[in-house]
């Protein structure tokens, strides 16, 4: 078919991080070389390399190791610009790719885009968004800083300003300017939700140069409900993902502390997270504090690797992503669905977009433990609507429709 | 008035010769001889209508030799210098220097008088002749005794002057105002961290000076025996030390830069050296502080770090401070060393059967672990070319020896491969280590091999001098080397001008953790350079060189310098990419976000890499 050859830039490798933008990306290089496609795979680690290179290989010669980093999360700036100018640049002299498609930027800087236009002016050059990182200077998260987590609904320099302090309303006007000059050279921008790419046409990127497309799953066998005991109710809930503030984690023990008790003894709440170490002392105390308080019917098992995420989806009966951001598209919910399991999740943005009320799962108010209370009762309650709203999951896109979606970018 | 005055004169063109000398003020206020050799003849004169004015003196001559043709030129130095009494007297309130001051070499045996010179002064081309006064001896004491209303810096320029002229002789000027450590203490202070003495080359000398009123004229070292260094003042490193002036308050400027470091070539510096150090003053006051200095012996690491500690390698003074300072202490330090050492007691240990009239000897040189042998041997072993080579190991860490020669024992039981163990009794180096292990070799071609370097398959040795007999001019080949995870580690070494760093030239291995596939390979590669992890080479042509060069510290660029050194000679090095074999280059850490003293070194064998060969290379990279 065609002579592409195509080069997927991934801001690390699924085999030592897994974030749905690695994995995504991963998924679609796998998949491009399943179909015979010419295609290089190239991610970004933190790791030490051998003698000093800035690159080295893993798994095979197709799938590259970027040794390199960024020195200025404000500009998204390479800390290694030699890196940028030297190495990745012979790299695309050498392969030549037609397609340069980068799942990210973010730990290796902006300059590669620049390069890839510098170096290689008639490829094409696609960026799949994750997060609102260009918009917003607070890990792209869209959120107030502070404690409040109170959501932001759009950036300006002077609005932003006034969330940093120790920056000016110049500084992000600059900051705006700079990332739309590299934007600019960009043909198209991939994003999994509508919902995102509201936010970046707000801001200012043209409507046409955007294209929704979900993140594929692969394909499997959807997995029968969980068997029941006799007279048991569907009261196993599950948590996947960080246990970070922006997660909602918090809110979720909320909730179920002010289950009443006799609801407390019939469910559950599975909790698979990691990262919590890695958080905040003040934050950390907070969650284990609600976990004690809530003894057994709350267990928390850490991370998992990405093919137990099947034996773990089916001894549950609800998904919940209580998130206090605005999430983009959140892996969770396409794997959930994939696996037939309904989802509760907060009433904003990717959120809001993925899962429909009363059809596919249940919302509840963004931060309220007591409307997340609310949906868990009903959710498990003796009126229960499971099974209707099980028979309702759509089918999620899978990888190799992914891939097609993506390949029909790739022509221009 | 001024005006109308000059308008007058200017009309009676004839009459303004006259009106020079007449308008025209001279006073003469000393006229001193200094130490016999010079003469100072100080004063002012004054015109209301130039705004400078020349001075001219001439040696006129004794009675005794007015008729001889003696008669001439002198060497003097002609200072203007503020006089704001003048200036008041005059009510003159533009910023001319009225002052003059002129420092005159007198190179004649008799006693100089005042009927000896003419002294003219003059503007345009009229002039008026000065009467000097008697000449008197001029002390230390008298000497800025009529430079009360001149600027600090003027009497600085004189210091300066007398400096040029006279040299350190300045400092033995009799009768010197002395000023005691107290005195001197109330106005700079300072303190030295290290005075690192090499004998037979010179002094390091780091610290901090705090002279935030620049009281100094000059910083002196000297030797109680005449040895006088450079004035440090101007020849040293400075750097902020902000800890100094905070524990300082208000005695400098905040951005005065307190830290101090220099290089004092002394090249006939004894080890009992004593030491002063030299503060003069502008206002001509002596003060001298006796400095106590270690003597750096063989074990250098410690005087190496305290050497770089303080090297700003991103400072935009960064190549001149290396140049002048780092530099030639650090090699002082390295040279020193290497004449402190006694040559290595030298023990040979052979494991299993000699080889008889070797075809090649192969140099391995072990530092740090030794478990590499093991896997070397363990793949030699399955081949056949290892039966006629010479392996020789030399160990170049004592810290290994007593596990190592048991292992070396158990491991030649166990696999047939002969092999030597040279040891030199202590660490010599990489270049070091193998030029004691050629020293010791007995077959006529050389590989040097290091010790993380595995073969992918058996004959390479014989199948890469196949290939170099059909090679023309050969001086150095390699073959390609590639890390465990199969990405190239070498395919030839080439140079690239790190703009960071002041265009120093740095070794680069192009290609280096790309896989195969990204990398133009041709199986016959020239290269400006190659690799010294797997290098073959005659045993003459490596003897030619003088071996691997010595002078750059912790193994670096040898291989490099080597190369060049033999390509300067015409011989040509190749890369030969049909072979591969693994080179387990150890983890480096980012030499170039990690400034250490390490770091630094490397910066420094560059340094002496790029002044030895940077022209050369530009040819080559071109």
């Amino acid at each position: 078919m065609t002579e592409h050859r195509i080069l997927i830039v991934s801001h690390g490798h699924p085999d030592h991080s897994k974030g749905g933008a690695e994995v995504a990306a991963y998924n679609l290089f796998k998949e491009y070389e399943r179909l015979g496609l010419d295609t290089v795979f190239l991610a970004r680690t933190d790791q030490p390399s051998h003698g000093g290179s800035a690159f080295s290989t893993i798994n095979s010669d197709k799938e590259i190791l970027f040794h390199t980093h960024m020195s200025d999360f404000f500009l998204f700036q390479s800390g290694c610009k030699k890196h940028v100018w030297q190495e990745f640049r012979a790299l695309l002299k050498r392969y030549q790719p037609t397609v340069v498609h980068f799942h990210h930027y973010i730990h290796m800087g902006l300059e590669l885009i620049r390069e890839v236009r510098n170096t290689l002016p008639d490829a094409r050059l696609v960026v799949t968004l994750h997060e609102y990182l260009a918009i917003c200077a607070n890990n792209g998260q869209m959120v107030k800083p502070g404690k409040q987590m109170k959501l932001c609904y759009k950036s300006s320099p002077t609005d932003c300003a006034r969330c940093f302090p120790d920056r000016s309303a110049a500084d992000f006007f600059l900051r705006e300017k700079y990332i739309k000059s590299i934007f600019n050279l960009v043909d198209m921008f991939v994003s999994p939700s509508h919902f995102l790419i509201e936010r970046y046409k707000a801001w200012g990127i043209p409507e046409e140069k955007m294209v929704m497309i979900e993140n594929g799953q692969p394909e499997i066998e959807t997995p029968a409900p969980r068997p029941l005991a006799e007279g048991e109710g569907r009261g196993r809930f599950a948590f996947f993902g960080q246990i970070n503030p922006f997660k909602g984690v918090d809110v979720l023990l909320e909730a179920f502390k002010l289950l009443p008790e006799d609801i407390q003894e019939k469910v559950h709440l599975d909790i698979h997270g990691a990262n919590l170490q890695g958080q905040t002392e003040e934050f950390q105390e907070k969650i284990l504090g609600l976990l004690e308080d809530l003894g057994d019917l709350v267990t928390l098992h850490g991370s998992y690797e990405s093919h137990e995420i099947g034996r773990l989806m089916e001894q549950a009966d609800w998904v919940i992503i209580p998130s206090v951001w605005w999430e983009n598209s959140p892996m969770v919910i396409q794997e959930a669905f994939n696996h037939g399991r309904p989802l509760i999740g907060s009433d904003i943005g990717g959120m809001v977009e993925k899962i429909s009320d009363n059809i596919s799962g249940h919302h509840f108010r963004n931060g309220s433990s007591n409307s997340l209370k609310q949906a868990i009762l009903k959710a498990c309650g003796e009126d229960s609507s499971w099974n209707l709203i099980a028979s309702n999951i759509p089918k999620p896109l899978t990888v190799s429709e992914c891939a097609d979606k993506h390949m029909g970018i790739y022509h221009g | 008035m001024g005006i109308k005055i000059r308008k007058r004169f200017k009309a009676a063109g004839s009459v303004q010769e006259k009106m020079f000398s007449e308008q025209v003020q001279v006073w003469v206020d000393v006229c001193g001889v200094i130490g016999g050799r010079h003469l100072l003849i100080q004063g002012w004169a004054f015109h209301p209508e130039y705004k400078s004015l020349d001075f001219r003196l001439e040696y006129i001559g004794s009675e005794e030799d007015s008729s001889s043709q003696d008669v001439g030129e002198l060497n003097y130095y002609t200072l203007r210098t503020t006089r704001l009494d003048v200036n008041r007297h005059f009510k003159f309130e533009g910023d001319s220097c009225w002052g003059y001051s002129l420092l005159v070499e007198w190179p004649y045996d008799v006693a100089v008088e005042n009927t000896f010179l003419r002294m003219t002064v003059s503007a345009d081309s009229q002039s008026k002749e000065v009467e000097l006064k008697p000449f008197v001896e001029l002390t230390g004491e008298t000497l800025f005794g009529h430079c009360m209303t001149w600027r600090t810096g003027e009497k600085a320029e004189l210091l300066n002057l007398m400096f040029e002229s006279m040299g350190n002789g300045v400092f033995e000027i009799p009768g010197l105002k002395k000023l005691e450590e107290s005195q001197l203490k109330s106005l700079v202070d300072w303190h030295w961290d290290s005075i690192l003495a090499v004998p037979g080359h010179g002094i390091f000398l780091s610290g901090w000076l705090l002279d935030g009123q620049r009281d100094l004229a000059s910083l002196v070292l000297r030797t109680t025996d005449g040895s006088y260094s450079l004035n440090l003042l101007e020849e040293s490193a400075r750097f902020d030390r902000i800890d100094v002036l905070e524990a300082f308050p208000g005695r400098a400027e905040p951005n005065y830069k307190a830290g101090f470091f220099t290089w004092v070539p002394m090249p006939h510096l004894i080890e009992r050296a004593s030491l002063e150090m030299l503060f003069f003053t502008k206002e001509g006051g002596l003060g001298v502080v006796p400095v106590r200095q270690s003597n750096v012996r063989e074990d250098i690491t410690q005087a190496s770090q305290q050497v770089l500690v303080n090297f700003n390698v991103d400072g935009r003074e960064y190549q001149s401070n290396m140049r002048k300072y780092i530099g030639p202490a650090l090699s002082a330090l390295w040279s020193n060393r290497r004449y402190l050492l006694e040559d290595p007691q030298v023990e040979i240990l052979q494991f299993g059967q000699e080889v008889k009239e070797p075809k090649r000897s192969v140099i391995v040189p072990l530092y740090g672990r030794y478990d590499f042998l093991l896997h070397q041997i363990a793949q030699f072993t399955e081949d056949a070319d290892f039966a006629e080579t010479e392996l020789i190991y030399v160990l170049d860490d004592p810290r290994l020896y007593d596990a190592f020669i048991p292992f070396c024992y158990d491991t030649s039981m166990l696999f047939p491969v002969s092999f030597k163990v040279i040891y030199g009794g202590r660490n010599l180096g990489y270049a070091g280590a193998n030029n004691l292990g050629v020293r010791y070799a007995s077959a006529d071609n050389l590989v040097l091999l290091n010790s993380d370097i595995i073969p992918s398959c058996s004959g390479w040795i014989s199948r890469i001098e196949q290939k170099v007999s059909s090679l023309k001019d050969v001086g150095v080949v390699a073959p390609k080397l590639v890390f465990d995870d199969g990405t190239i580690q070498h395919v030839g070494m080439t140079f690239s001008n790190s703009v960071q760093f002041g265009n120093l030239w740095l070794n680069e291995h192009p290609g280096k953790g790309n896989p195969e596939w990204l990398v133009d390979i041709d199986s016959v590669m020239e290269s400006p350079a190659v690799t010294g992890a797997c290098m073959f080479i005659s045993k003459a042509l490596y003897d030619s060189a003088d071996g691997l060069d010595e002078t750059y510290v912790l193994g670096d660029f040898e291989d490099s310098d080597l190369c060049l050194k033999l390509r300067e000679a015409g011989y040509r090095h190749y890369v030969l990419a049909d072979e591969k074999l693994y080179h387990l280059e150890r983890m480096s850490q980012n030499l170039f976000e990690n400034r250490d003293w390490k770091f630094k070194i490397t910066l420094y064998n560059a340094w002496q890499h790029t002044e030895r060969w940077g022209s050369l290379i530009e040819q080559l990279v071109r």
